[in-house]
């Protein structure tokens, strides 16, 4: 049978990644004999066209292609674009099947039915099967009503078909060689920004995860069950999209891929052996001890690996059936370190039962995460996707408008969209955030959007506040909020505008705290003053800044009023703070040819020794392979 | 699965066709660099030691190659160093780990040391 699978408009960034799960399922629906294309509507959009040009190009399609079947996925934040694809296209063709899964649909099907009259039906969970016997059974003029995982309207109500057996991935042939004309990998590598490090795609490497975080939406989706494609067939995939279309870094999809270290061990030395010069990046547990596997998963090309470590404290860790510890997550960070991965470390704050304490906990492991070699560092508030066990329970929460702000598919929510979301809470509870010990909803939204581009641009502030603060800081913060009011998102879209909103907002929570003793408040303000300079050195800022005392082709030399080598250093170490660190001093800052940048401090002696012209520190600054 | 003791590094790619064919293997000890176009760092091996050479990735005219150690081999690793007055000193800011490009880590994998037993099979040394 001929299908669209449709993708809903998912992001506002201008790099657009071919959509993974529609083309796992073209690929498998194209091997069982049907005819698929792929509409991206996500990579259409970027063209622009204005607000409901999606619906436009979607029409045009269908008078193009005239499918039997039209399937569109959903992710959380599109589900509303979904929702008006479907019904556009029963509205150009009632006769067209329309059918919905992914995470959103897949997830929720009876409340999809009920809320979508021109829905016909929805895949719950997998759906490479569930699919393609749909589409053989309409093609047959069979009845599809016992189709496993098949959800429909009956006269008595909704009819949700127990799900057919998971899938053996280990059988999986190549998504990316199987997708014939699908789909038009080249307009994806178009979307690369010019002078891009790296060209980036996702490759699926298995599906599910076996622990049960009460949060986690994905472990059940897939039942909970560990699955990995076969080496070869990963390996297949990747080396077809690195010599096709010259994509060099693969994120491998997979809830937590490292979970068997016997397949890593056999896939580290497959890709070593396959001469790939490429590099990967994975989901990680920090209590999954990697041991001598983590320097072979560097040298077979391991880039870094993703972490969720959610809290700093024992009792949520224990709330929420994680169970990670601190000294599990310094020690895979330092070790993963060590052999050149880096760790994205991912936390989450606004647990119902979460106190000020526990997110001040949070915060501070964060910063010392960041200054140990964790990249990014991201802080997330909870929300309640279903399946995850959270999603169940009867919590209350309360429209989030920022959240939804954050995850929207455009750059602005049309108020239409804001009221259609409000109106039905159970279907779209990822955008109203449960109540929390930890603060108010304003609170929590404004501490997540400081902290998290803190830690991103101002590390060393961020883990300064959390080490003089401790779990007091969130109280901190909080009187600092009731004073200068909230910041906004709008301000923050790029280095030197986080520098300009941050560093008076920040300088101004310094100088009104009244817990801060007066030695800690110019160690702040030294740190603080550091960062900027840095931050308007590394984004090339146009304006001078009244520290900077020397200049070279490559470097500027700025003066400190802090020791900021042994800051740093104690900052990484979980070193004692003191008086000693408010001295004043020299940094010099230097741009490499790859735009690599190093810092180094110096004493007077080497300043005036640079502001001469020695030859041996500007051999040292001025050369181009730091 | 017999496991053994591996080094890896990066040489220009003639070197590494050169030794994964057997030729160049004729020097005392092998000089493998850690970092392709760098000299910060390199291993050094007796060319009695390597039991077999393993190609990995090529770019950028360097090659990846994966040393298999004999059993009771030794190899040494060399680092330049800073002499003389510490002018200046790296500050270490993570905000300063942008950028570093591709295959500026290196590292050297150090498997299980596994010694022949009387018997004919291995044993882990501890």
């Amino acid at each position: 049978m001929d299908i669209l699978l449709v993708q809903p408009p998912l992001t506002v960034s201008g790099e657009v990644h071919p959509p993974l799960g529609l083309c796992v399922l073209a690929s498998h629906l194209g091997e069982a004999g049907h005819k698929v294309s792929i509409l991206d509507l996500d990579l259409e959009e970027k063209a622009g066209g204005g607000q409901n040009h999606y619906i436009e190009k979607l029409r045009g399609t269908l008078h193009e292609q005239k499918p039997r079947a039209v399937g569109v996925t959903s992710m959380f934040n599109n589900s509303l674009h979904a929702e008006r694809l479907i019904q556009a296209t029963k509205e150009f063709d009632p006769g067209i099947t329309t059918v919905a899964g992914g995470s959103h649909f897949g997830a929720l099907p009876s409340q999809s039915l009920q809320r979508i009259p021109e829905l016909d039906f929805v895949i719950r969970g997998e759906g490479e099967v569930a699919l393609s016997q749909l589409l053989k059974a309409l093609d047959n003029a069979e009845d599809p009503l016992k189709v496993p995982g098949l959800c429909y309207r009956s006269p008595d109500g909704v009819v949700e078909n127990r799900a057919g057996p998971l899938l053996d991935l280990s059988l999986s042939r190549p998504t990316w060689t199987g997708l014939g004309a699908a789909l038009d990998v080249r307009k994806y590598v178009a979307t690369i920004p010019g002078g891009s490090p790296r060209k980036t795609v996702y490759v699926e490497a298995g599906r599910g995860c076996p622990f049960a975080c009460s949060f986690c939406a994905t472990a059940p989706f897939w039942q909970r069950r560990y699955r990995v494609k076969a080496i070869d067939c990963i390996i297949a995939e990747m080396r077809y999209l690195y010599q096709e279309h010259q994509y060099d870094t693969f994120m491998l999809v997979h809830d937590l891929l490292t979970a068997d270290k016997r397949f890593m061990s056999d896939f580290c030395d497959a890709l070593f052996a396959s001469r790939l010069p490429v590099e990967w990046t994975a989901n990680h547990r920090a209590d999954i001890e990697l041991g001598d596997l983590a320097p072979r998963m560097r040298s077979a090309g391991c880039l870094s690996v993703f972490m969720g470590i959610e809290s700093a404290s024992e009792r949520i860790q224990k709330e929420v059936q994680k169970g990670l510890t601190g000294e599990q997550v310094f020690s895979t960070v330092n070790s993963l370190r060590d052999v050149g991965i880096s760790s994205t470390c991912s936390f989450i704050v606004g647990f119902p039962s979460e106190t000020e304490e526990d997110v001040s906990a949070t915060l501070t492991l964060a910063g010392r995460l960041k200054m140990i070699g964790a990249e990014p560092v991201q802080v997330h508030r909870l929300r309640r996707w279903p399946p995850a066990p959270l999603a169940a329970l009867n919590l209350r929460s309360s429209f989030d408008l920022e959240a939804l702000r954050l995850e929207y598919p455009s750059d602005e929510v049309p108020e239409e969209d804001v009221e259609t979301i409000k109106a039905d809470p159970a279907f779209f509870m990822g955008y109203f955030t449960p109540d929390t010990l930890a603060g108010s909803a304003l609170q929590v939204a404004q501490l997540e959007l400081l902290f998290a581009n803190m830690l991103a641009v101002f590390p060393v502030t961020a883990a300064l506040l959390g080490a003089i603060h401790g779990n007091r800081l969130i109280a901190a913060y909080y009187r600092a909020l009731a004073l200068q009011g909230p910041i906004s998102r709008a301000e923050l879209d790029n280095a030197i505008g986080v520098r300009d909103t941050l560093v008076p907002y920040l300088a101004a929570w310094v100088t009104n705290d009244t817990e801060l003793g007066e030695w800690q408040r110019t160690l702040l303000n030294g740190a603080l003053s550091y960062e900027r300079d840095r931050v308007g050195f590394m984004a090339g800022a146009s304006d001078k800044s009244e520290n900077e005392v020397a200049k070279g082709n490559r470097w500027t030399a700025f003066k400190t009023s802090v020791d900021v080598v042994e800051l740093v250093r104690r900052l990484a170490a979980g070193s004692e703070l003191t008086v000693e660190l408010c001295r004043n001093g020299y940094v010099a800052m230097t741009r490499g040819a790859e735009g690599a940048v190093r810092g180094f401090g110096l004493d007077m002696k080497a300043l005036a020794r640079l502001q001469q012209g020695d030859r041996e520190l500007l051999e040292v600054l001025e050369d181009q392979t730091l | 699965m017999a496991m053994a003791q591996s080094v890896i590094g990066y040489v220009s790619d003639a070197v590494a066709k050169d030794l994964h064919e057997g030729r160049g293997l004729g020097k005392e000890v092998l000089e493998l660099p850690l970092d392709p176009t760098k000299n910060a760092a390199h291993i050094r091996v007796k060319r009695s030691d390597i039991g077999e050479v393993r190609m990995g990735p090529s770019a950028n005219g360097h090659t990846g190659l994966q040393l298999i150690l004999k059993p009771e081999a030794s190899y040494e690793l060399v680092a330049t160093a800073s002499k003389g007055e510490d002018a200046l000193t790296a500050i270490q800011d993570p905000a300063f780990w942008y950028g570093l490009g591709r295959l500026r880590w290196f590292v050297i994998y150090v498997g299980p040391i596994f010694r022949p037993t009387a018997a004919g099979g291995f044993q882990v040394v501890k």
